[in-house]
């Protein structure tokens, strides 16, 4: 089928106005938060479970490969279309279809912004719990798609935790529900077996989560160490003390520089390091753990412990953390962020082999990171209009994973493999591992025309895009 | 099909002698009264690999055992050739506190797991059935969860990585040894109370937590279901809300007592647990409860004990189900089961969770007391399906298996479900007809 005629089908599903083909309105959706491109044929935006199960259904008869895509906000191309084809855009199903208090879940769309869920649910005393840092623009069933994770994953877990049943649209555009509204029905656990697959398996149409009560009481600490070492050392003894904080976040002296930069914040030009940390529960236990954490900050050498129970002076200690990402451009005008991921005893020693490849490659990076699991966010700052940088960049990105797994970490924490990380796999996984996660692939989407071109390494090429033939360069490639 | 005589031929090629049991020890690995043409017994995981990898090649069926704590819960199996005894393999344990996880080998004991964190200062917090006496690839392979996983969850909330020789004999892993974790698909999930028919559990990693300052138990009785349930509610709506909360009905005779009685655990620091047991006491005598107690110490943990063995724990040929739904219908779904029970006179037992949406009930007795119009399972299966509940069997005689599925009706899912059995064992080698719907 040509394009003009795809584009004629797609639109008698959901309307003129409703699909995107123009070449220059195409533009918008080449790309996601990652540094990967690719151009779709069309885009289309369906509005119900119908529509999707409609396009689906067209596309697979005539072979047509199809992304689907929520806010565009994801760091490992996910959303975008590797191979060309069609994006399957979910924004204008953003629907909180019903929330019921007594059994505490949301049935919602997946285009759904993640924040208006807990927003919207505030008044009844409950709250979604995954919280990317995207939370603002990113879409439930991007969530889903990901299983991203967030600040306070360190406590309430990854979205998988969080997602109790989904109805789904096969590849032949059959429509199908994945678990129940509570957990527990024998049979394989094919909901989890779903999170996560990167929009490779189907496309969500509707997601059942688990809503948590909101804590009574909630207190954020921000410390201030003059060394990074400092800072981590109290990490450790504030895990050693049988405290689980629900966020243990991280950012190290260039970082704070940035987000001083950008949003004059106040801390300290000098500072080190800045921890931050939050405890949540009954009131007279976080008063406790509250004093605790402080007393651990200040023995390990923290020169100042800022304190916050009210929700907007909470939010301000947040927002530096928040920001932090988008502060760096008062640095450079591109950053690579690398997902990896420790075991948290390690981090010291991958935080220093860090330090060590930026000096290697002459690129400053500035780490900000979920120091409570593990998960380091190296952000390699460079001009990607300087010929040459990027290629270099990319391959300290390569030498930063490296390291992860030589210390038993892995590639990506809560970011994905997409395309951006799928020619490193064979670094964690043998053949067999990978075929067995292909066999559950095939189980969803035998005919593989959902999201084509990710997660695996090899594969069929046709589109693939400059950036990520560079990875490929960089990446050991073993895998066919 | 394969011959007993040829079955022993190549398990003698595999494995050495002392891996195979004798004909003598057979009877002792029966499954719901039926003997197995073999059992192995091997070493090494490489051996579990090279019998697996043949008994796909040749169409043996193999069923996979960890303690054997739990071999009632399935179906008949279907080709009993080969049992599989797995706590032979090397137990190992690397727990790096730390990080919060842990590694661990199947094979390994639920108690030496249990030890070992305990030294360390951390616990898992699950309490599945006869923990004490089964092995850790047995607890994730039949998932059955306990009254902590009202505030805790399953097995499927703290496993992050996983090992797994597949129908093929290929050891492959995912997941990985750090809390958070994208890469690869979530394979580990898949097998997680899967009952070793998609492949066989050899390691794991876990996360852990820090053993909490305070665990205290409060229990009250009450002489009123409808009173037991409410006081719950009450108590799981708090913000004071308990880590376990579950109500047990020792009998369904009204003559021999009636009483049910309450179970709240609770777990954290010491302030705030000692808030929750003022908040639970007072609510629960205002709530109608006769009596009110606190439990600390051993004196609690065998009473949580004996909660988690609930049905598992008698000897013989029990019948206990086990029925889930949503928490805000356990209540609905507790009264109208206790109603059938005492209308038709079946000697019952009752707990039930009212947090976590899920209710066992485990019987003695006859399956069909004096009457001959349907059983027990079926008056209850009625009662589940009335509030949209599912009711597995997880125990009864062989006699009442052969006539019904365990599992019940396992939904719409079941399509997809026997295309990951056909992409996992297309020859269906692992513990063929013991799952949901005949897998």
């Amino acid at each position: 089928m040509n394009k003009k005629r795809l584009v004629r089908e797609l639109q008698r599903i959901v309307g003129k106005g409703m699909v995107i083909h123009h070449p220059d309105d195409l533009l918008v959706y080449e790309y996601d938060g990652s540094v990967d491109r690719g151009l779709p044929s069309a885009v289309v935006f369906p509005s119900s479970t119908e529509d999707v199960s409609h396009i689906v259904a067209l596309a697979h008869r005539e072979g047509v490969p199809m992304t689907p895509r929520g806010a565009g906000t994801g760091l490992s191309g996910g959303a975008i279309a590797a191979e060309g084809g069609i994006e399957i855009a979910m924004t204008r199903m953003r629907s909180i279809l019903e929330v019921d208090v007594a059994n505490r879940t949301a049935v919602v769309e997946p285009g759904l912004v993640n924040l208006d869920l807990s927003t919207a649910t505030a008044a009844q005393g409950l709250f979604y719990a995954p919280d990317p840092s995207s939370q603002r623009a990113c879409t439930i069933g991007g969530n889903v798609a990901e299983n991203s994770g967030g600040p306070h994953c360190l406590r309430y877990g990854t979205t998988t935790d969080h997602v109790l049943a989904l109805e789904v649209v096969l590849e032949d555009g059959a429509v199908v529900w994945l678990g129940d509204g509570f957990r527990g029905r024998p049979g394989y656990d094919l909901v989890g077996a779903f999170v996560g697959s990167e929009g490779m398996m189907g496309v969500v149409t509707k997601v059942v989560v688990r809503l948590l009560p909101t804590p009574e009481s909630v207190r954020t600490m921000l410390a201030v160490f003059p060394e990074m070492d400092q800072a981590s050392a109290a990490v450790s003894s504030i895990i050693g003390t049988g405290l689980v904080p629900t966020a243990l976040e991280m950012m190290d002296r260039l970082t704070i520089k940035a987000v001083e930069t950008a949003m004059r914040f106040g801390y300290p030009q000098d500072a080190g390091a800045i921890l931050l940390v939050e405890v949540d529960g009954l009131t007279g236990d976080v008063e406790e753990a509250a004093i605790e954490v402080e007393g651990v900050c200040v023995q390990e050498g923290a020169r100042e412990v800022r304190a916050a129970s009210e929700a907007v002076e909470r939010e301000r200690l947040w927002s530096g953390r928040k920001g932090a990402l988008g502060s760096l451009g008062a640095l450079a005008p591109n950053y690579y962020l690398v997902d990896g991921v420790v075991p948290r005893t390690r981090l010291p020693e991958v935080l220093r082999r860090v330090g060590e490849i930026s000096s290697d490659i002459g690129f400053p990076i500035a780490n900000v990171f979920h120091a409570g699991d593990g998960n380091l966010h190296p952000c390699v700052l460079f001009d990607e209009r300087q010929p040459e940088h990027t290629a270099r960049v990319l391959e300290a990105g390569g030498e930063i994973l490296k390291t992860c797994v030589d210390v038993g970490g892995t590639l990506t924490g809560e970011h994905g493999v997409g395309m951006e990380k799928k020619e490193y796999m064979p670094l964690i996984f043998t053949n067999a591992d990978l075929q067995a996660m292909v066999r559950l692939k095939q189980v969803f989407a035998p005919w593989g025309r959902f999201n084509p071109g990710k997660v695996f390494p090899g594969g069929p090429s046709c589109g693939e895009t400059f950036q990520s033939a560079a990875i490929r360069k960089a990446g050991p490639g073993a895998w066919v | 099909m394969v011959t007993t005589d040829t079955l022993r031929a190549r398990l003698a090629s595999l494995l050495y002698p002392d891996s195979i049991a004798s004909d003598a020890d057979l009877p002792d690995y029966a499954i719901d009264g039926v003997i197995p043409k073999a059992v192995a017994l091997p070493d090494t995981v490489e051996e579990v690999g090279e019998l697996l990898a043949r008994a796909s090649a040749e169409g043996w069926g193999v069923i996979p055992r960890g303690s054997g704590s739990l071999m009632a819960l399935g179906g008949v199996p279907e080709r009993p050739d080969v049992v599989l005894v797995l706590n032979g393999l090397p137990h190992s344990i690397d727990h790096v506190p730390g990080d919060l996880t842990v590694t661990v080998s199947a094979a390994t004991t639920f108690e030496e797991l249990r030890e070992t964190l305990i030294d360390a200062g951390q616990w898992l917090p699950l309490d599945p059935p006869l923990a004490s006496r089964r092995t850790v690839g047995g607890v994730l392979a039949t998932n059955l969860a306990g009254p902590l996983s009202l505030s805790y969850g399953t097995a499927r909330d703290m496993v992050i990585g996983m090992r797994v020789v597949g129908a093929n004999g290929v050891s492959t892993m995912s997941g990985g040894r750090v809390v958070k974790n994208v890469t690869g698909f979530d394979l580990g999930k898949v097998h997680l109370g899967a009952l070793g028919t998609l492949g066989v559990i050899i390691e794991a990693s876990l996360k852990v937590v820090p053993l909490p300052q305070k665990d205290t138990t409060v229990t009250a009785t009450f002489v009123d279901l409808t009173a037991a349930m409410s006081a719950a509610r009450k108590m799981l709506e708090g913000s004071a809300s308990p880590q376990a909360l579950e109500i047990a009905m020792p009998s369904a005779d009204k003559e021999a007592g009636g009483v049910f009685t309450l179970y709240a655990r609770l777990i954290g620091r010491s302030s705030g647990v000692a808030r929750q047991i003022a908040d639970c006491t007072s609510g629960l005598r205002q709530g109608g409860a006769t009596r009110v107690d606190l439990l600390e110490g051993d004196e609690a943990s065998a009473v949580w004990r004996s909660l988690a063995d609930f049905g598992w724990d008698t000897d013989g040929d029990g019948l206990l189900l086990r029925l889930g739904c949503l928490r805000s219908r356990t209540d609905e779904l507790a009264a109208a089961a206790v109603d059938v029970a005492r209308r038709r006179e079946y000697e019952l037992r009752m707990l039930a969770g009212p947090g976590r949406g899920v209710i066992r009930f485990s019987s003695t007795g006859s399956d069909r007391p004096g009457s001959t119009d349907g059983t027990l399972v079926d008056d209850v299966r009625r009662v589940a399906a009335s509030v949209d509940a599912y009711a597995v069997v997880e125990r009864c005689s062989a006699q009442i298996k052969a006539g019904l599925d365990v599992w019940g009706n396992p939904g719409q899912g079941i399509a997809l479900m026997r295309r990951l059995k056909e992409q996992m064992d297309p020859q269906h080698t692992l513990n063929r007809g013991r799952f949901v719907g005949g897998i």
